[in-house]
């Protein structure tokens, strides 16, 4: 009890010099202040660091929206901005077939989210410091079904690396983490997935001690040693898979350092000898706005929100066109079977899209998918959708041709690094 | 300007989402509480960190005067007293030792600066 008294005075008088220290810096952050915060959200459970995620973006977004009204100049661009959220909200309660969509599009990124998240639960392996049999437990993935699988798959490589990090901290692994000869039976078409979990592992892991006044060497560090160690577990087919997962854990659960990381890309990729990276980063980051907890939120988590955060948030034209990509793959991967939804997005904003990176992003889709579920009904059913008459030139130009266009590319395709070779801003699928 | 609001209601929020789980944590007894001291500690100690040193100074000083009176209410309450004058003594003896603990942080500071 006086431990704790003396713990909550401290934190009281910590807090009351740190908001001291903002009145006498008008105009600057204060780096106590920012500290302060930095370190609650560290000391969160998770669902409470998901709402305070989500409520960080939604403030943002009003800072905008009320940076936005105090303009004149800029009204117009504010009351477009209600009008869309009045729209999207009301959609969502729309108890007609666009509310139906709307509100499936929210249960589907809802289940990918906590397939990946509580894959535990699913699987039952055990939390770490054991080490499980990964093979039995990708055998037990399958058994949820071809699609959960996928996502479970990502869950399971994330808790099997994250144990095994432990145990390279501790002393070190006799095999790398997805190069063990131990492995070599696993399916292939798990292995895009499990890296991506090995990427999402190995990046909590060196995401977390960086603050946002890190240094740029601390950031450029970071980046460096993540490179290093995806090459060092990573089967040289599947790097790709891996790097991408920097760019979504970053945004996913440590937005405030994506500025910091993205400053200290091009420096990073220098010396780590990989030319790709701010590209996989974008596109990594491009997958999170899909995903971040404000994106569940009701009739405010739509993927025409992350569309306009995609373009806000990315700094130059490469990341901009990689994230857009990005949120595109991530939006095809979760609603594939439910081709409606992306048909009723076209309707809705079509327009807006068309020429932009989202047919690379919807034609990498087709193209993993290709690979990880082979023969899936799905894809045909994807690529053969007939929408509505007002819908069919669009559906045929962004998503049916650049689709079957990524597909035979799969098929023909002998690495997994081909599979992303629509990241490339001029891509064949653009 | 845009930036400062923004730190400010992340502080703002931050600290609501914190103090949830704080009052989580303090509802349940022994093991919460341990993690509740923990996590004040932490904030605490990052937000310290970042400060300037002239403001850490003024920080530590009245973080001694307040340690310094927890202590002195804790031995209030928690000790048996045969006479009020013991009470009294015991009381001034405390708020002087704090006292001293003040003025040493404050001259930290005069001897670094």
């Amino acid at each position: 009890m006086y431990e704790l008294t003396r713990s909550l005075a401290r934190f009281a008088w910590t807090t009351s010099v740190a908001g001291a220290e903002q009145l006498l810096r008008p105009g600057r952050v204060a780096p106590a202040l920012e500290a302060a915060t930095w370190a609650s959200w560290g000391e969160l459970e998770e669902m409470l660091q998901l709402a305070y995620l989500a409520g960080c973006d939604l403030q943002d977004d009003g800072l905008e929206l009320a940076a936005d009204v105090l303009r004149p100049w800029h009204w117009r661009r504010a009351a477009e901005r209600l009008a869309r959220r009045s729209l999207d909200a009301a959609r969502f309660v729309d108890p007609s077939a666009g509310g139906t969509l709307a509100r499936r599009e929210w249960r589907n990124k809802f289940d990918v989210f906590w397939r990946v998240k509580g894959v535990r639960r699913d699987l039952g392996h055990p939390p770490p410091p054991a080490r499980f049999d990964l093979a039995e437990y990708v055998e037990r993935a399958y058994g949820l079904g071809a699609f959960p699988a996928l996502w479970a798959i990502e869950g399971l490589g994330h808790d099997y690396a994250a144990t095994l990090l432990d145990e390279l901290d501790a002393g070190g692994l006799p095999a790398g983490i997805l190069t063990d000869p131990a492995l070599a039976g696993l399916p292939a078409s798990s292995a895009p997935m499990l890296h991506g979990g090995l990427g999402l592992a190995l990046a909590e892991r060196l995401l977390r001690p960086l603050t946002p006044r890190s240094s740029a060497a601390e950031f450029r560090g970071a980046l460096r040693r993540f490179v290093e160690l995806c090459r060092a577990h990573s089967r040289p087919a599947h790097l790709i898979s891996a790097l991408e997962s920097f760019g979504l854990e970053a945004r996913c659960f440590f937005a405030q350092l994506v500025p910091g990381l993205e400053r200290e890309l091009e420096a990073a990729a220098g010396e780590a000898g990989e030319g790709r990276l701010a590209a996989i980063f974008w596109h990594g980051v491009g997958r999170a706005l899909y995903f971040i907890p404000v994106q569940f939120v009701p009739g405010w988590g739509t993927v025409g929100n992350a569309v306009a955060m995609a373009q806000r948030e990315a700094p130059h034209e490469l990341a901009r066109h990689n994230a857009l990509a990005g949120l595109a793959y991530a939006f095809a991967m979760v609603n594939m079977s439910q081709p409606r939804i992306l048909e009723a997005l076209l309707r809705d904003r079509g327009e807006t899209l068309r020429g932009t990176a989202w047919s690379d992003g919807l034609a990498a889709a087709v193209q993993v998918r290709g690979r990880i579920t082979p023969g899936a009904p799905v894809l045909a059913g994807f690529l053969d959708h007939r929408p509505r008459p007002d819908v069919e030139a669009l559906w045929d130009e962004m998503v049916r041709r650049p689709g079957r266009r990524a597909l035979a590319g799969a098929l023909q395709a002998s690495t997994g690094d081909l599979l992303y070779a629509v990241l490339e801003p001029a891509g064949e699928a653009a | 300007m845009r930036k400062v609001t923004e730190s400010l209601f992340r502080f703002g929020w931050a600290m609501t989402t914190f103090g949830l789980q704080q009052a989580l944590h303090l509802a349940a007894p022994r093991r919460g509480w341990d993690e509740a001291e923990r996590g004040f500690d932490a904030i605490a100690a990052a937000a310290a960190k970042e400060m300037d040193e002239a403001l850490r100074t003024y920080y530590r000083a009245g973080d001694r005067l307040q340690a310094g009176l927890v202590d002195t209410a804790s031995r209030l309450f928690s000790s048996r007293w045969s006479e009020p004058g013991e009470l009294m003594n015991e009381t001034w003896e405390s708020l002087d030792r704090t006292r001293a603990r003040v003025q040493e942080a404050l001259a930290e500071e005069e001897a670094g600066g």
